[in-house]
């Protein structure tokens, strides 16, 4: 009887332990297609304020898609917005028809598209964007990955002081960054996960970190490490499409 | 000797004396000699040689409920090559080929000497039960780590090796009734032939509508358990291919083919890190089990359609075999359906040894 008892826990461990959630790929809470509109902050000022990263004109969804209704004869253009940081993701769209041209229906199928194609805009929270990278298998490691692309507004990444300097080499950086956000209670989340595919370009793989975990076990210092901290030694250099920053 | 129960670890030697496995290295009086005869400077006598190697074989054992089991030399052999040749196939490519194809040639080789030297030889059965587990625990412990497969995914692919060997187990299970069956049926009909029993060299029994010898499976397969041989191929080659394509997609570059199903496309950097390589080469050691198994299994699907047994069919010529044996007498064949139906609802022979005069 003992014997079978045993028998009956070591089997039932062995199969937790084998198929304990963990240690598997992870479904995550995403917010729906229909819903991510609602998640989207638009900032209409047009003015070259700093938080130049989220500016929106009239009808730009965002400074890197910009949709351009157009129709054979009635040709409606929006002047894309140069000096943002990214090469803009242009949209046109064509009313194939006889009929009188519809704007604001055009605006719409353009916009459609627009959304669902990977969207490079903030949200109200932090925003984990490639959830769905290809070399995962299109699968989410854990539910407090926080790398690769990520999506966060300027006052959000000021209040957690920005990213830890401390580590060198490959790992650990973003999982700090989790916590951080952790701390200040801004938790990140994800959208629809047709909207977070991502392809990992083949690339020389970094040295890992050794160090890493061990910093991540220490206790987190905002205040002294971070966006605050950062030396003067680097120089920025304007390129035609892009600034390069120089970094001793 | 003592009456005492053994433990798990200990045995009786060939002079009766109660020993432990982990003593398997201390007091071999033949190597005392033999080393101190070298040291001497004299020739090792033969009769210390073939006492070394009765001690070796006597003390090579594993540990068993009531008492440590003495194993013979060809049966431990797979656990020893089959790791071995996917630790330095992770080298690199080149050490891929290289040891695959050594392991080939060396099975090919020893196929027939194994069969006509020890034809009751576990080799066979210690490479499959070996196979199994190492790519299981590879699959377990090198790739899920990776954390790139859900939950569900790792316990579809349990629940087809479940199934799996659960097919494996009744079809022995069967294969033992069957070969008693055999005895039974021999010994109520001495002198007499027996129609419809077939003896079988291997496993030295007479069974009843023998297909052939599964030397992986160790057992006969009869028309009473090949549908469960049937069922253990197929989910056998199920089970291979879904575990290398979690794998291959892992450590390889997947794309997605036709939106659904995802598929390796680019592996060139596999070798870099010694998890990834081992991952890659369990991926395709089931993939090559896989191609051979599915072989296997269409091989047999014919064969009951056509109604032949395996060994008849190994009998045919290559210009009858091009015409699936059509153009032969198939003395067992009763039509594709029956021949299926016999397959599929035939549990027990329909036998009974005092209702039959010969």
């Amino acid at each position: 009887m003992i014997t079978k008892c045993v028998q009956c826990i070591c089997a039932l461990v062995i199969f937790i332990a084998v198929y304990f959630p963990s240690r598997h790929a992870r479904h995550y809470d995403y917010i729906h297609l229909k819903d991510v509109i609602s998640e989207l902050v638009f900032n209409i000022n047009n003015k070259f304020s700093q938080e130049k990263n989220c500016e929106y004109g009239a009808l730009i969804l965002n400074n890197t898609e910009i949709i351009i209704a157009d129709v054979t004869q009635t040709k409606y253009f929006i002047p894309p917005l140069i000096g943002g940081e990214f090469i803009p993701q242009t949209f046109t769209v064509e009313q194939n028809n006889t009929l009188p041209f519809n704007r604001a229906e055009m605006m719409n199928y353009g916009a459609k598209i627009a959304i669902e194609s990977n969207i490079y805009g903030c949200s109200h929270r932090p925003r984990h964007m490639s959830s769905s990278l290809d070399t995962f298998r299109y699968n989410l490691p854990y539910l407090t990955l926080f790398g690769g692309a990520i999506s966060i507004l300027t006052s959000h990444f000021k209040k957690v002081n920005g990213m830890s300097n401390l580590f060198f080499g490959w790992g650990g950086e973003d999982d700090n960054f989790y916590n951080r956000l952790e701390s200040h209670q801004i938790l990140p989340y994800r959208f629809d996960p047709e909207l977070s595919r991502y392809t990992m370009l083949i690339h020389k793989k970094q040295l890992k970190n050794d160090k890493r975990f061990q910093i991540l076990n220490k206790p987190l210092n905002i205040e002294n490490d971070g966006l605050n901290r950062l030396n003067r030694r680097y120089l920025v250099i304007p390129e035609n499409l892009f600034t390069r920053i120089v970094v001793n | 000797m003592n009456d005492e129960t053994l433990c798990c670890c200990e045995y009786y030697d060939s002079l009766n004396e109660r020993n432990h496995i982990l003593a398997c290295c201390c007091n071999c009086v033949d190597l005392d000699e033999a080393v101190d005869s070298l040291i001497r400077g004299k020739s090792v006598s033969e009769k210390n040689k073939t006492g070394f190697l009765n001690t070796m074989q006597e003390r090579l054992r594993i540990p068993w409920i009531g008492g440590a089991r003495q194993i013979a030399f060809d049966t431990i052999l797979p656990v020893f090559i089959l790791p071995i040749m996917l630790f330095l196939a992770s080298i690199s490519l080149w050490w891929t080929v290289f040891s695959f194809t050594t392991v080939a040639i060396f099975l090919l080789l020893i196929f027939n000497f194994f069969i006509r030297a020890i034809p009751n030889t576990k080799f066979f059965l210690t490479w499959t039960v070996t196979s199994i587990l190492l790519l299981y625990f590879i699959f377990e412990f090198v790739v899920i780590p990776f954390l790139e497969i859900l939950v569900e995914e790792n316990i579809a692919l349990s629940a087809l090796i479940f199934f799996f060997i659960i097919c494996f187990y009744t079809t022995k299970i069967k294969a033992n009734e069957l070969a008693q069956l055999g005895i039974e049926a021999t010994e109520s009909l001495v002198g007499k032939s027996i129609n419809g029993f077939y003896s079988c060299q291997i496993c030295n029994a007479k069974i009843p509508d023998k297909d052939h010898h599964c030397v992986w499976f160790d057992c006969c397969i009869s028309k009473y358990n090949q549908f469960y041989f049937i069922s253990a191929l197929f989910f056998a080659v199920v089970a291979l291919l879904y575990s290398s394509n979690l794998t291959l997609t892992s450590v390889c570059h997947p794309f997605r083919f036709y939106k659904a199903i995802l598929l390796p496309d680019d592996c060139s950097d596999v070798y870099y890190q010694f998890e990834l390589s081992l991952s890659f080469v369990s991926a395709i050691y089931s993939l090559i089990l896989a191609a051979i198994l599915l072989m296997l299994l269409l091989q047999q699907l014919m064969l009951i359609s056509v109604g032949f047994s395996l060994k008849e069919w190994n009998k045919l010529t290559f210009l009858s075999k091009l015409c699936l044996g059509l153009n032969k007498k198939r003395p067992h064949n009763r039509g594709f359906i029956k021949n299926w139906s016999r397959i599929l609802c035939l549990n027990k022979p329909q036998y009974h040894p005092l209702d039959r005069e010969v």
